[in-house]
């Protein structure tokens, strides 16, 4: 497939085109290699929506990425293996391919308390030897440097997210401010949303496999998915630029007044649509809450405030300090 | 002679587990459930806005995002004594009820089969526990199910997405109602997906359900506990949302009683967690000190919700399973818990196929007042786990406390100040391991109570006036 092909498909196609992407990974996988890629989904500090929202996937569907795209060799909700049996499936992994792996990660990595507001888990394993914790910090410091891409899914493990919400009682960061202090040198392709959408995650996995790291922006996402705000190609600008303004959800008006964040979220969610392509949060008549910035949520709310009154009614932190103990800012 | 063994990560839950049991010979003695997460999502709502509470406290479950949704939004009504109109607490029930059975269907497929059946060798699901009783023709077909799960499963995300907007983390419960319009070409598009969803619970979940009832009926004494349950009563129906749609109460004792919600209260001894004056404050040091999970107690008793005890709360009622028929009464070990489960999607596709014919296109989906009535608000509500309760304390421009107490609180709370386990413990403590060195009875009982370990979120007091927003 021709790179101009990939893109248009992926990102600026109508979202069912992704039945043609399937096709051409299979045919690039076979050729590009005898085995299937191995991956490493990695949960932290997370509410597991990445992982629920990649099973909503369709072409290619959960089950065809399970079965002919890639080899998941470790994936805390879908494994058979638990206990032992998981860490071992964890440490093979590694051993089998390092440099190779993708390693995708779910969720912030806490690192108030040693970590401990994230234990992964209990006894001896590939980190540990005695009795005591093993934490998502611990084990992302050794599975991050020897993997060969470490993509970060959801705007927990991109930026802190949720996960890291004022006052950020865990102390969790995003995986690239993480790794700039325990692995420098090593960095993460940032796939940001509360979810992310799957095809976003689909997308930015297939343009890895296929070809290497895509062009990214300031906050590290994929260009070609985050290359345009909400606003510029909503379906409701017109409102917008005649000035009519719904003053609560559920009105058909534009929904800038009720706080919406389009003006400044870089997303395709306006022409890809979710689940199934159905529907989006403004045509379900409520705003677009921001969730794929890097300053998500506390840069969003109050949810409903227009943007203009969102920050100053933000309680602030005793030092005055705008996100204090979170992820890379722009 | 003891010893102790560690199942570590539990895998094919949600979030981070793990399980500990104390083994004498090959009887375990003692148990000890282990929440490896916190994030502080009540110590994060303070200084928040009141409208904030839906979209924000989803974040704390991604697979049960709309059950916060809702629960958010409902005390944010009470908060604003919003009255819904008919569209919009139909819809709210509808957007809940789509995610319940979600949940319900890929926790039997995705996360509790691979216990059961040996699925191909092929990652993820090599390195399996073992004790595999089915045949290869039944394998065969569980495996072809469990492929056509993940569609299904997928379409009720579609249909909640019709009217929730997005799913994880919907966007149309908003307070004072649902912010999607009823259109007919939306019920038409939910009953087709409703449609496809029944047909696959009617082949495939409860077949397969007493397929593995059959094949392990042992597990109808494993995991036995206590018949303690609670249930405040499937959905929530009327302007205000006060009525559930199935029998609440409190089932103890062979006796069943009205919920009272003063008599719940929050244990922390085991708990990496301290009380302050205003607020707890996370205690990782903190001695004798096992999970991040608190204690809720009623009455002093550990009390097990989700779809079993909403079956057996229902049962004491009626004297029937749902759909009234009548039978011997559910039973309280694990099989029970995943028939109940299957039994619960079945009645849940039924109210839903309800909720889409009482809806009336064209007609106001919202009513929200602008004006805090309420200092103190909250929601008691079922969702997929079991009992989920946000209360907060306002003044009118920002949240002072919020309080939520999540059904995996209650099912993996950890031993209470008294020393007694809590239901996920119970079950466990008693069984025989029929191989201590593989023990897969460990995870088997355990999944059955479907752990989600991001909402095991702490419990806070607040100052006794939790039962304001009266409920069930």
């Amino acid at each position: 497939m021709e790179y101009p092909e990939f893109l248009d498909i992926l990102g600026f196609g109508p979202p069912r085109r992704m039945a043609a992407l399937l096709l051409e990974l299979h045919r690039h996988l076979r050729r590009a290699c005898k085995r299937k890629p191995p991956v490493i989904w990695f949960e932290a500090n997370a509410c597991s929506g990445d992982s629920i929202s990649l099973m909503n996937a369709v072409g290619p569907d959960l089950v065809q990425i399970l079965f002919s795209i890639v080899d998941v060799r470790y994936d805390n909700a879908l494994m058979a293996a638990e206990g032992e049996y998981a860490k071992r499936a964890l440490e093979q992994a590694v051993r089998e391919s390092p440099g190779r792996y993708v390693l995708m990660v779910e969720g912030a990595i806490p690192l108030n308390a040693g970590g401990r507001f994230a234990i992964v888990s209990w006894g001896p394993g590939p980190l540990a030897t005695g009795s005591g914790p093993t934490t998502a910090a611990e084990v992302l410091a050794w599975l991050a440097p020897l993997a060969g891409r470490v993509i970060a899914v959801g705007t927990c493990a991109t930026h802190g997210g949720p996960s890291a919400a004022r006052p950020n009682p865990s102390g969790s960061v995003g995986t690239s401010a993480f790794l700039a202090q325990v692995a420098p040198g090593t960095r993460a392709i940032n796939v940001t949303g509360c979810p992310a959408h799957p095809d976003w995650t689909v997308a930015t996995l297939a343009h890895v496999l296929m070809y290497g790291d895509p062009d990214l922006d300031k906050a590290g996402r994929p260009l070609f998915l985050y290359g345009e705000t909400v606003h510029r190609n909503c379906q409701r600008r017109s409102y917008f630029d005649r000035g009519e303004f719904a003053e609560w959800p559920g009105g058909e008006e534009c929904m800038f007044q009720v706080g919406c964040m389009g003006p400044v979220t870089h997303s395709d969610c306006p022409y890809r649509l979710w689940n199934a392509y159905v529907n989006w949060p403004v045509k379900a008549s409520t705003p677009c809450i921001g969730c794929t910035t890097p300053e998500f949520p506390d840069g969003s709310m109050p949810f409903f405030a227009p943007l203009s009154s969102k920050r100053e009614m933000l309680p602030r932190d005793d030092d005055g300090a705008d996100g204090r103990n979170r992820g890379e800012r722009p | 002679m003891t010893r102790t063994i560690t199942v570590s990560p539990m895998t094919r839950v949600s979030g981070l587990l793990s399980i500990e049991v104390v083994v004498e010979g090959n009887v375990v003695v003692d148990a000890r459930a282990v929440g490896g997460q916190f994030r502080g999502f009540e110590m994060m709502m303070v200084g928040r806005h009141p409208t904030d509470a839906p979209y924000f406290t989803q974040r704390v479950c991604g697979i049960c995002s709309a059950a916060h949704g809702y629960a958010g939004a409902l005390a944010a009504d009470r908060a604003y004594g919003n009255e819904l109109p008919p569209n919009g607490w139909i819809l709210r029930n509808f957007i809940l009820g789509s995610e319940m059975l979600q949940n319900q269907i890929r926790h039997f497929y995705l996360l509790s089969l691979p216990d059961f059946v040996e699925f191909p060798p092929v990652p993820p699901f090599t390195g399996g526990g073992g004790d595999f009783r089915l045949g290869p023709r039944r394998t065969a077909e569980m495996v072809e199910h469990y492929v056509r799960s993940v569609e299904v499963s997928r379409k009720c995300h579609e249909m909640l997405c019709v009217f929730g907007g997005k799913i994880p983390h919907q966007h149309a419960m908003v307070p004072g109602g649902v912010s999607v319009p009823v259109t007919a070409d939306r019920i038409l598009k939910c009953l087709a997906l409703l449609e496809d969803v029944v047909s696959f619970i009617d082949d495939c979940y409860l077949p397969d359900v007493e397929v593995l009832a059959s094949a392990y009926p042992d597990y109808f004494h494993l995991g036995a506990r206590p018949p303690r349950f609670f249930s405040s009563g499937l959905f929530r129906l009327g302007p205000r949302m006060e009525i559930p749609a199935t029998p609440s109460g409190v089932l103890f004792d062979g006796r069943l009683e009205p919920i009272d919600p003063l008599f719940i209260r929050e244990h922390l001894r085991s708990s990496w967690l301290e009380e302050g004056p205003e607020h707890f404050t996370p205690a990782p040091d903190k001695p004798g000190a096992y999970t991040w999970a608190a204690a809720p107690r009623y009455r002093g008793l550990a009390f097990e919700v989700g779809p079993l005890a909403r079956l057996a709360v229902n049962y004491a009622r009626t004297g029937t399973v749902y759909g009234g028929r009548t039978g011997a009464p559910p039973g309280t070990a694990t099989m029970d818990r995943i028939r109940a489960r299957a039994l619960e999607a079945a009645e849940i596709a039924r109210h839903l196929h309800r909720f889409l014919g009482d809806l009336e296109p064209g007609s106001a989906t919202v009513s929200h007042s602008a004006k805090l009535v309420e200092e103190v608000a909250s929601a008691m509500v079922e969702v997929p786990r079991g009992t989920l309760t946000h209360t907060m304390l306002t003044d009118p421009e920002k949240v002072l406390r919020y309080n939520i107490i999540t059904p995996t609180a209650w099912n993996f709370s950890p031993h209470d100040d008294a020393g007694n386990p809590g239901p996920v413990e119970e079950a466990l403590i008693g069984t025989i391991l029929a191989d201590p060195a593989r023990p897969v009875e460990v995870g088997r009982i355990t999944r059955a109570f479907d752990p989600c370990m991001s909402c095991a979120t702490h419990v806070i007091r607040m100052g006794g006036r939790l039962n304001d927003g009266r409920d069930g």
